[in-house]
């Protein structure tokens, strides 16, 4: 039996279940009261951004969680890329400081948020600072890996060869790294997101987790929908980025 | 001196830095007493003193993690079997597992509030979901790079059906699923006290929370401490027992 390309399938099933939630959702099979339906999201989230609506203050909310993501990010790779790489890179490092990270890093980051927001308010600065502490893990872990496996060969090579430390880093470590480095960052962009999120349903002045809820409370569930649907898609967008400059990067090989 | 003397002495330094650090901003004044606590602060009596009478909070945690954890445990488990059983609806359904993986599952939290209510259940389905997926995809990264000369031998020594799982696959799958299931501790953990914390309703989650809004610090950061304690304990065990598990297979 010949079997369907996986991309058909797969579009098919999307598509199937689509359907079939929009369908439930005509019939009132799904309570409209929890469930909105796919084309009644899609519809509030075409009315947030055309402004015609009764929840106000979608923009503001938006360029706030865009903010705290960017500045999180940005945090997350430029703390998390080097310092993840001397950790692999120095043994000494590797026995000594790794241990403390991994036991920091141990504790349910979520417990830390109240305690940020009374130290650093309720405004963009607390959830960019819980998003990297949520977010930083991941990147420190993958770049200390890919420091690690480096061969022992290169570097010996690299010696002989005359390398700077500089050449070294730029034209061995890095390289042989970033398969690693890549899949840190998506992993700490997805922990970091859901961290910022967390922090506005939890407590927060801004963010479209705090529209989410306020919209909640408003029983307004079409919204609650647009808004969740949102997130995801922001989600989904950074990752395929992410998996593109992957795939591009992987392709330049050392050997 | 040797390489564990010296790692420890560092250990040591940076553990009383970042204590003395922390007593210092609040002894010098440099964050305000509302928001912080000093080291010296929780060890005091009346910090302890306080505590028995969060247990509760902590019994209501405790038996939601169990619960959630189970559930996710079997499911993971059981669907990351299911799943690498056929190659083909393997292939189908990996890129909505790496999404179910990747996209933030708070931002479904409402869903679930809506379906389940403000209580116990919530916490629990929200906590075995984003626990599964790492059990899910460990048990089945497992399955498929189970070595396949193993699997051929076996064919050839006639070892089928239930037997060829029994002797051959769970005894060189078990590193990889109990590496799900350690992972697992944590984000359930994390899961459930998310939960706690967005409905503000039950468990540590609830207290936490309701410490902070009334600025009683001294025990917000008693209860924080106490948990962030604990879990580094279970997680180092738990490391612990794994890298054990994968010398045993070596």
């Amino acid at each position: 039996m010949m079997r369907p390309h996986y991309n058909v399938v797969r579009l098919s099933l999307i598509v199937a279940a689509i359907l079939i939630w929009q369908l439930l959702s005509q019939y009132n099979i799904l309570n409209p009261l929890v469930f909105s339906s796919p084309l009644a999201s899609v519809e509030s989230l075409y009315h947030l951004f055309g402004g015609h609506t009764s929840l106000v203050g979608f923009y503001p909310s938006l360029y706030a969680t865009l903010t705290e993501i960017a500045l999180a990010f940005g945090l997350i790779a430029l703390i998390g890329i080097p310092a993840g790489i001397a950790l692999g890179w120095n043994r000494f490092a590797q026995v000594s400081i790794m241990p403390l990270i991994i036991a920091f890093f141990s504790i349910p980051s979520i417990v830390l948020y109240p305690i940020i927001y009374l130290i650093f308010g309720l405004g963009i600065a607390s959830k960019v600072i819980f998003g990297v502490v949520v977010g930083l893990f991941a990147v420190l872990e993958n770049c200390s890996a890919g420091a690690k496996q480096v061969p022992r060969e290169y570097v010996t090579l690299s010696r002989s060869l005359g390398f700077s430390k500089m050449q070294l880093l730029r034209k061995i470590l890095i390289p042989s790294a970033i398969p690693y480095i890549t899949s840190g960052l998506r992993l700490g962009f997805s922990f970091g997101l859901a961290g910022i999120i967390a922090g506005e349903y939890i407590a927060s002045t801004i963010g479209i987790g705090q529209l989410i809820v306020t919209a909640l409370d408003l029983l307004e569930i079409d919204y609650v929908f647009a808004l969740i649907l949102l997130v995801i898609v922001i989600a989904t967008l950074v990752n395929f980025i992410l998996i593109f400059v992957e795939s591009r990067e992987t392709k330049f090989k050392l050997v | 001196m040797d390489t564990r003397l010296k790692s420890a002495t560092v250990q040591a330094v940076i553990i009383l830095l970042f204590l003395l650090v922390w007593q210092l901003l609040r002894s010098w004044n440099i964050v305000n007493h509302l928001f912080l606590a000093a080291p010296s602060e929780l060890l005091t009596r009346s910090a302890f003193a306080a505590f028995p009478g969060y247990l509760h909070y902590f019994g209501t945690t405790v038996n939601e993690i169990l619960i959630a954890y189970a559930i996710a445990a079997v499911i993971g488990i059981l669907g990351g079997f299911l799943l690498s059983r056929s190659n083909y609806v393997y292939k189908v359904l990996e890129p909505f597992i790496v999404w179910g993986y990747a996209i933030p599952k708070i931002a479904l939290f409402p869903v679930f509030l809506k379906l389940f209510g403000l209580g116990s259940t919530t916490v629990i389905v929200y906590g075995a979901i984003t626990g599964l997926f790492v059990i899910l995809i460990n048990t089945v990264t497992g399955v498929r790079e189970v070595d396949s000369h193993l699997l051929t031998v076996s064919t050839s020594l006639g070892i089928k059906g239930t037997k060829r799982y029994t002797k051959v696959i769970f005894p060189s799958v078990v590193p990889a699923i109990f590496s799900g299931l350690r992972q697992a501790v944590i984000q359930v953990v994390l899961g459930v006290l998310v939960a706690e914390l967005v409905l503000n309703t039950i468990g540590v989650g609830d207290l936490i929370d309701t410490l902070s809004y009334s600025f009683n610090v001294v025990d917000l950061y008693f209860v924080v401490a106490t948990v962030a304690l604990v879990m580094i304990f279970v997680n180092l065990a738990l490391l612990n027992v794994e890298s054990r598990l994968s010398f045993w297979r070596r």
